[in-house]
C-alpha cells in the first residue's frame, strides 16, 4: 500500500511543468502525464479501457464471465452482464498555434512547448482506449499535419511533429480554422491549443466554421503565466512579436491598464465561447497539467455521450 | 514688507539638488531592461489608455519628490522673518537714500548693563542695520561715521552701497570696532558730515547710535546745547535724524581729571610735589579711604595713597605726592585709579621735562669784585649755595653793561639788581622774553631813578601799566632811622603759601631801613604779595603777570645796602620758592586731549628730517613714520605732523640730531575729563526737536531680537517636508508598486448539453 502510494505521488509530481520541463522527450514526457494523472485518480489504468458503464443486458452464452454482475444476480437471480461504453471511433483533432507569439515563455516550458505536452499526453489517453488522433500545426496557414489514426504510430508522428516545429509568423484563426474544417471530414472532436492573441471576432468566424460541420470543439487558451500576472517590477522594453512594434514602460504602472486589456480580452472570447457552447480552459504555463487533461477528460466524456446518444 | 532672512545662506546653493529627482527620473527613462513579449497588442492598448494617467501621476511624483529636495534644502538654511520693529521699518522707505549712521565710539559707550557695554549693544544694532539694509534690497547707500573720527570715519564705508559683500564686510568691521578713548563732539561730527555732502544732492537719513549722555548733548540747565541744536537743525534741512539710544542710568566712577606738579620747572635732583586731582562722577558718595592713587614716574612707582575724607558726588579731591627725579629729559608721569567701569578716566598721564637746573640770569647794576659787596652776592650764594648741595639752580651774573638780550635764549628768569637803566630795544626784548614764559625781578636801590623806571619799565600814556613794572615807582622813599619788617602774609598765593603759619618772629628777622614807594592804580594788574611794616604797609613785593611770565618787583635792594633782608631766616627760602614761581615753565608740561593731533615744528639745528611716532601699545606699539608737513599760512616752515591720537597713552616720537644721536620726545594724552560723567541727558528735549526722534534701544529690544522676534520656519519645512514624503510614498505605492490587481477569477467554461 504504501508502495503503491509512494509510486503514486511520485507519478503525479510529474503534472508539474517544472519538473516535465526537466524531462526533453515528449513522448515520455507525455507517458508521465499520463501515468501521472490516472494514478492521481487512484484507478489502475490496467482495468480495463473503459471506465464508462452503460446499461445491463441479459447474459447470453459465449459472453465473458468476467463481466456478470454479481451483485444484481444476487437481487435478480439472473445474469446480467454490465455493459460498458465501448471504445467508440472518436476522432480527436489537436490543433497546436504555433505562431511566434506561442514561443513566448518565462517558465520552464514556454506556450507551444506546455501545449504540445498536453497534446501529447492527451494524444497518449486517446490511443490507449484505441481512439483515433490526429494533430494539425498552424499559424497563418495550416502546417504540419499527423493524420487521424488510432495506431500507436500516431502518437510518434505527432511527437515527432511537435518536436521538430520551431512557432514562427502571425496566428490568423478565423482563416486557418476555416481551411482545416474543410478537410477535417466527418465530425470529430477538435482540441484548440492557442494563446488567442487574435481579435475575437476572427475567432468567432474560425469557430462558428467548425460548429457549423458539428465538430465538438475544446477550447485551450493557454498563456504564460507573466501574461497573466504581469509581474514586472523595472522598466523594460517591450519587443513585440508577430511584427508589434516595441515598447519602453514602467511595467508597474501598465500593470492595471494590462491586465484590464486581458481580462476584457478574454471575456470577449468567453463570451464568442459560451455563444457556441464551446468548452474553453485558461491555461497558464505555470498550471499543473491535470488542470487541462480533467478539462479534456471532462470534455472527451461527453463527446463519447453525445455520440453514442446520437448513434 | 517682511524679509526673509537665512542663518545658512549658502546651504541654499543646495537647491541645485532640486534637479535631481530630474535626472533620476531621465536616467531611468534611458535605462531599461529588453524583453520580448507576446501579448504586446494589450500592453500596447493599456499604454494608450494609461499615457495621460501615467504622465500624471509621474508628474506628481516628481513635483513632491523635487518638493522634497527644495524643503529640505529650505530647512537646513534656516529662513526666518525678523518682526516688523521700529527699527527695520526705516530701513524699508522708497527710494534711495543715503544713510548715515553715527557709531558713539565715546569712551563712555564702555558703560553698560551688566557685562554688556552700551558700545557692544551699538554695535550689534549698527550691525543690524546695514545687514537689514542690505536684505531689503532698497539700493540705498549706507555711510558709517565713528564718532571719534568724523573725518575719515570708516576708511571702506564712505558711501557704501549696502549690499552683498560690501554690507558684510561693513559689518564685521563693526563687530571689530573698539571704543575710543575720546568724547563724542556731536555738532563736531555732524557738521563735518556735512561738509562731505556739500556738493550732493541726495536724500540723506541720519541714524545717531548713542548713550545720550548728559556732557555730550546737554548743556548747564539740561536743554540741549546750542551747538548740538545748530548742527542738528542744519541737518534736518537735508533729512531726517534718528537718535538710537543706548545709554544705561550713571554707575559709580571715579575718575582722575588733573594731574600737575608744583613747579613750574623740574628740576633733577629736586623734590617736586605732583598733584592729582579724583572726582566722583557716580551718584553716591565714596569712601576716599577706599580710594587709592598710585603714582608712578617714569619706572618708578610708588605706593598708592588714599584720599582723605568722603567724596561726595561730583565733589573732587587732592592727592599730593612728591618725587625727586635723578636723570634729566623728558619723564612720563603718571596718576591711577584702580580700574573701574571706564578705565580711560582711571588714568592721567603728564610729560614733564626734568632739568638738570634752572639757569637764571643776575644782572648786577653794581657790581663790586669783593667778596658779598657787589648787589648780587648774596642772592647768588641763596640761590646757588656753595658746596655740594643741589639746589637746581644754576647762576650767570653779568654787570649791567654786559647784559644782552641774546643772554636770555637759555634762562629760565632773569633779575635786575639795581640797575640803573635800560636801552629801549633791551627792554623790549626782556618784554618780549617774559611774554613768551620767562621771569623777572626787580630789586630797586640807590641807583634806581623812579622816574626813569616809570618811563622805561611802567610805560607812558596808553601803554602805562602794560610793560614790565607792575606798579609805578614814586619819589617818596620809605626811610627809617630804625627798621621796619615784613608783615605775615595775609593773601593766599602759591608764592607766598609756605610763609602761612610760620612764627611772626620769623618776619621780624627782616629789617629794612630804606626802600621805594610805589603806587598802585586800577589799570595795574599787579598784586602785593608782601607789605612792610611801616606806617603806610607800603608794598614790599608786588607781582604781575604778563604774558605767559610773571615778574616781582622788591621795593628793596638785593643785597645788605637798604636791608639786611639776605641776612634774615627768610631769605633763602623765600628766594627760592619765588624762583620756582617765576621761573619759565616747561613747555612741554601740556596737557593734551584724545583726539587732537601731534604736531611738532620742525627745527633743522635740532632734528632730522625723519621721525617715528611710537603709539601706546593699545593701538599697536609699532613705530609709525610721520611725516613732513608745510604749513598752510607759513610757507617755508615744517611740521611733524601725526593726525590720529584714538586713545589715551603715551606717543613717542623718535627722530635723530643731525649729529646722528637718538632722541625721544613724548606726548601724554589723556582722556577728556569730562567724558567720566555718566549722567544721561534728558530725552524730552531731543525728541521734541523738528525732525528728530529719540528710540530706545536696549540690550532686550536689539540683541535678544536676533533671536526672539525671529520667526523661524524650519519646523514648518520639515513637517512639510515629512508629510510630502509620506505622501509621495504612499502614491507611490498606489501608482502600482504595489497594485494587487490580479485576472478575474476565470471559471473553467465548461458546457453541458
Amino acid at each position: 500500500m504504501s508502495r503503491r502510494n509512494a509510486q503514486s505521488s511520485s507519478q503525479s509530481r510529474y503534472l508539474d511543468p517544472a519538473v516535465l520541463a526537466e524531462i526533453s522527450r515528449l513522448d515520455l514526457r507525455a507517458r508521465q502525464v499520463v501515468e501521472g494523472y490516472v494514478s492521481g485518480l487512484h484507478k489502475s489504468p490496467r482495468k480495463g479501457y473503459s471506465v464508462e458503464f452503460a446499461e445491463h443486458r441479459e447474459y447470453v452464452p459465449g459472453d465473458d464471465i468476467r463481466h456478470i454482475d454479481w451483485k444484481l444476480w444476487g437481487r435478480e437471480d439472473r445474469w446480467y452482464i454490465k455493459q460498458y461504453e465501448e471504445e467508440t471511433n472518436l476522432r480527436c483533432h489537436f490543433l497546436l498555434d504555433m505562431s511566434e507569439s506561442m514561443r513566448f515563455g518565462t517558465g520552464p516550458l514556454n506556450k507551444f512547448e506546455y501545449s504540445a505536452t498536453a497534446a501529447a499526453a492527451m494524444a497518449f489517453l486517446l490511443l490507449k482506449q484505441r481512439d483515433a488522433v490526429g494533430i494539425r500545426l498552424f499559424d497563418d496557414v495550416l502546417r504540419d499535419t499527423v493524420p487521424l489514426s488510432s495506431n500507436w504510430h500516431a502518437l510518434h508522428n505527432i511527437i515527432t511533429v511537435c518536436e521538430q516545429t520551431a512557432p514562427k509568423k502571425k496566428t490568423e484563426l478565423a482563416q486557418t480554422l476555416t481551411d482545416f474544417a474543410e478537410h477535417a471530414g466527418r465530425r470529430s472532436m477538435v482540441v484548440l491549443f492557442s494563446d488567442l492573441f487574435t481579435d475575437p471576432a476572427d475567432l468567432e468566424r474560425g469557430l462558428q466554421v467548425l460548429r457549423h460541420k458539428r465538430h465538438e470543439v475544446l477550447l485551450l487558451n493557454v498563456l504564460d503565466e507573466t501574461e497573466v500576472t504581469f509581474p514586472f517590477e523595472d522598466n523594460t522594453k517591450f519587443l513585440g512579436l508577430e511584427e508589434l512594434p516595441d515598447l519602453i514602460a514602467e511595467p508597474r504602472s501598465l500593470r492595471d491598464g494590462y491586465l484590464e486589456v486581458l481580462q476584457e480580452h478574454l471575456d470577449a472570447v468567453r463570451r464568442v465561447c459560451a455563444s457556441m457552447r464551446i468548452d474553453f480552459i485558461l491555461l497558464s504555463t505555470g498550471d499543473r497539467l491535470d488542470k487541462a487533461l480533467s478539462g479534456f477528460l471532462a470534455a472527451r466524456a461527453r463527446v463519447v455521450r453525445s455520440s453514442t446518444r446520437r448513434g | 514688507m517682511i524679509a526673509l532672512t537665512f542663518t545658512n545662506p549658502f546651504i541654499l546653493g543646495g537647491m541645485a539638488l532640486a534637479s535631481l529627482p530630474i535626472i533620476i527620473h531621465l536616467l531611468n527613462r534611458r535605462r531599461f531592461k529588453q524583453m520580448e513579449w507576446a501579448a504586446m497588442d494589450f500592453l500596447l492598448k493599456a499604454a494608450v489608455r494609461n499615457r495621460k494617467r501615467v504622465r500624471l501621476e509621474n508628474l506628481l511624483l516628481l513635483i513632491l519628490r523635487t518638493a522634497i529636495v527644495v524643503l529640505l534644502i529650505l530647512a537646513v538654511a534656516r529662513p526666518f522673518t525678523q518682526a516688523q520693529d521700529a527699527l527695520a521699518s526705516v530701513f524699508g522707505s522708497e527710494g534711495q537714500t543715503e544713510r548715515i549712521v553715527i557709531l558713539d565710539d565715546s569712551h563712555s559707550m564702555r558703560a553698560g548693563q551688566g557685562n554688556r557695554a552700551a558700545f557692544e549693544v551699538a554695535k550689534a544694532l549698527t550691525r543690524r542695520m546695514i545687514l537689514q539694509l542690505n536684505e531689503s534690497g532698497s539700493g540705498d547707500r549706507i555711510t558709517l561715521v565713528l564718532a571719534s573720527d568724523p573725518l575719515d570715519g570708516l576708511d571702506e564705508s564712505k558711501g557704501v552701497r549696502a549690499s552683498g559683500e560690501n554690507a558684510r564686510r561693513l559689518a564685521d568691521r563693526v563687530q571689530q570696532l573698539r571704543v575710543s578713548d575720546s568724547a563724542f563732539d556731536v555738532a563736531g561730527t555732524i557738521d563735518a558730515l556735512l561738509r562731505g555732502y556739500d556738493e550732493s544732492d541726495a536724500r540723506l537719513s541720519l541714524d545717531i547710535v548713542s548713550d545720550l549722555r548728559r556732557r555730550d548733548w546737554t548743556d548747564a540747565d539740561g536743554n540741549v546745547a546750542a551747538t548740538v541744536r545748530e548742527a542738528m537743525a542744519r541737518f534736518t534741512e537735508r533729512g531726517e535724524i534718528r537718535l538710537l539710544d543706548v545709554g544705561t542710568p550713571p554707575v559709580q566712577n571715579l575718575g582722575v581729571v588733573e594731574l600737575t606738579s608744583r613747579a613750574r620747572a623740574i628740576v633733577a635732583g629736586v623734590p617736586t610735589t605732583f598733584v592729582a586731582r579724583v572726582k566722583n562722577h557716580g551718584p553716591d558718595p565714596v569712601d576716599g579711604g577706599k580710594v587709592q592713587v598710585s603714582f608712578s614716574f617714569g619706572d618708578t612707582r610708588l605706593d598708592p595713597v588714599r584720599l582723605e575724607g568722603t567724596l561726595q558726588p561730583g565733589e573732587t579731591a587732592e592727592v599730593t605726592q612728591e618725587f625727586t627725579f635723578r636723570k634729566r629729559g623728558p619723564a612720563v608721569v603718571q596718576a591711577k585709579l584702580p580700574t573701574e567701569v571706564l578705565p580711560g578716566d582711571d588714568t592721567r598721564r603728564l610729560i614733564v621735562e626734568v632739568r638738570k637746573a634752572m639757569r637764571f640770569l643776575l644782572v648786577d647794576g653794581e657790581p663790586d669784585p669783593e667778596n658779598y659787596r657787589s648787589e648780587s652776592d648774596f642772592l647768588a650764594a641763596a640761590l646757588m649755595p656753595p658746596g655740594n648741595a643741589v639746589s637746581g639752580i644754576e647762576v650767570e651774573i653779568v654787570p649791567e653793561q654786559a647784559f644782552h638780550e641774546r643772554l636770555l635764549e637759555s634762562v629760565d628768569a632773569l633779575f635786575l639788581l639795581n640797575v640803573y637803566r635800560l636801552p629801549e630795544e633791551r627792554v623790549r626784548a626782556v618784554e618780549a622774553y617774559v611774554r613768551g614764559g620767562g621771569g623777572l625781578v626787580f630789586f630797586l636801590g640807590d641807583q634806581v631813578d623812579p622816574a626813569v623806571y616809570n618811563a622805561t619799565f611802567y610805560g607812558k600814556g596808553d601803554d602805562a601799566g602794560k610793560r614790565l613794572l607792575p606798579v609805578q615807582l614814586t619819589e617818596e622813599e620809605g626811610r627809617s632811622d630804625d627798621y621796619v619788617t615784613l608783615a605775615p602774609p595775609t593773601l593766599d598765593h602759591p608764592a607766598i603759601r609756605f610763609l602761612r603759619g610760620l612764627n611772626e618772629l620769623v618776619f621780624r628777622t627782616v629789617h629794612v631801613r630804606r626802600f621805594i614807594g610805589s603806587r598802585t592804580q586800577a589799570r595795574d594788574e599787579a598784586r602785593v604779595l608782601l607789605n612792610w611794616t611801616d606806617e603806610g604797609n607800603s608794598p614790599a613785593l608786588i607781582e604781575k603777570e604778563l604774558g605767559e611770565g610773571r615778574v616781582l618787583l622788591w621795593t628793596t635792594t638785593a643785597d645788605k645796602e637798604w636791608a639786611d633782608l639776605p641776612r634774615s631766616l627768610l631769605f633763602v627760602p623765600l628766594m627760592h620758592e619765588l624762583a620756582r614761581y617765576i621761573v619759565k615753565p616747561d613747555p612741554s608740561e601740556t596737557t593734551r586731549t584724545v583726539g587732537s593731533p601731534i604736531v611738532v615744528p620742525y627745527e633743522p639745528s635740532r632734528m632730522q628730517r625723519i621721525a617715528r611716532i611710537v603709539p601706546p601699545v593699545e593701538i599697536g606699539g609699532e613705530p609709525l613714520p610721520i611725516v613732513l608737513k608745510e604749513r598752510e599760512d607759513e610757507k617755508g616752515r615744517f611740521d611733524f605732523r601725526y593726525p590720529r591720537t584714538p586713545v589715551a597713552g603715551v606717543y613717542t616720537m623718535r627722530f635723530k640730531t643731525p649729529q646722528g644721536e637718538d632722541r625721544e620726545q613724548p606726548f601724554a594724552y589723556n582722556m577728556d575729563e569730562t567724558e567720566g560723567d555718566l549722567r544721561l541727558a534728558d530725552r524730552r528735549p531731543l525728541a521734541a526737536m523738528d525732525r528728530v526722534s529719540v528710540q530706545r534701544a536696549s540690550e532686550e529690544s536689539v540683541l535678544d531680537a536676533d533671536e526672539s522676534d525671529r520667526t523661524e520656519f524650519w519646523r514648518t519645512l520639515l513637517l512639510l517636508m515629512l508629510s510630502f514624503a509620506a505622501l509621495e510614498s504612499l502614491l507611490a505605492w498606489r501608482f502600482g508598486h504595489h497594485s494587487r490587481r490580479k485576472l478575474a477569477p476565470e471559471g473553467k467554461q465548461v458546457f453541458v448539453r
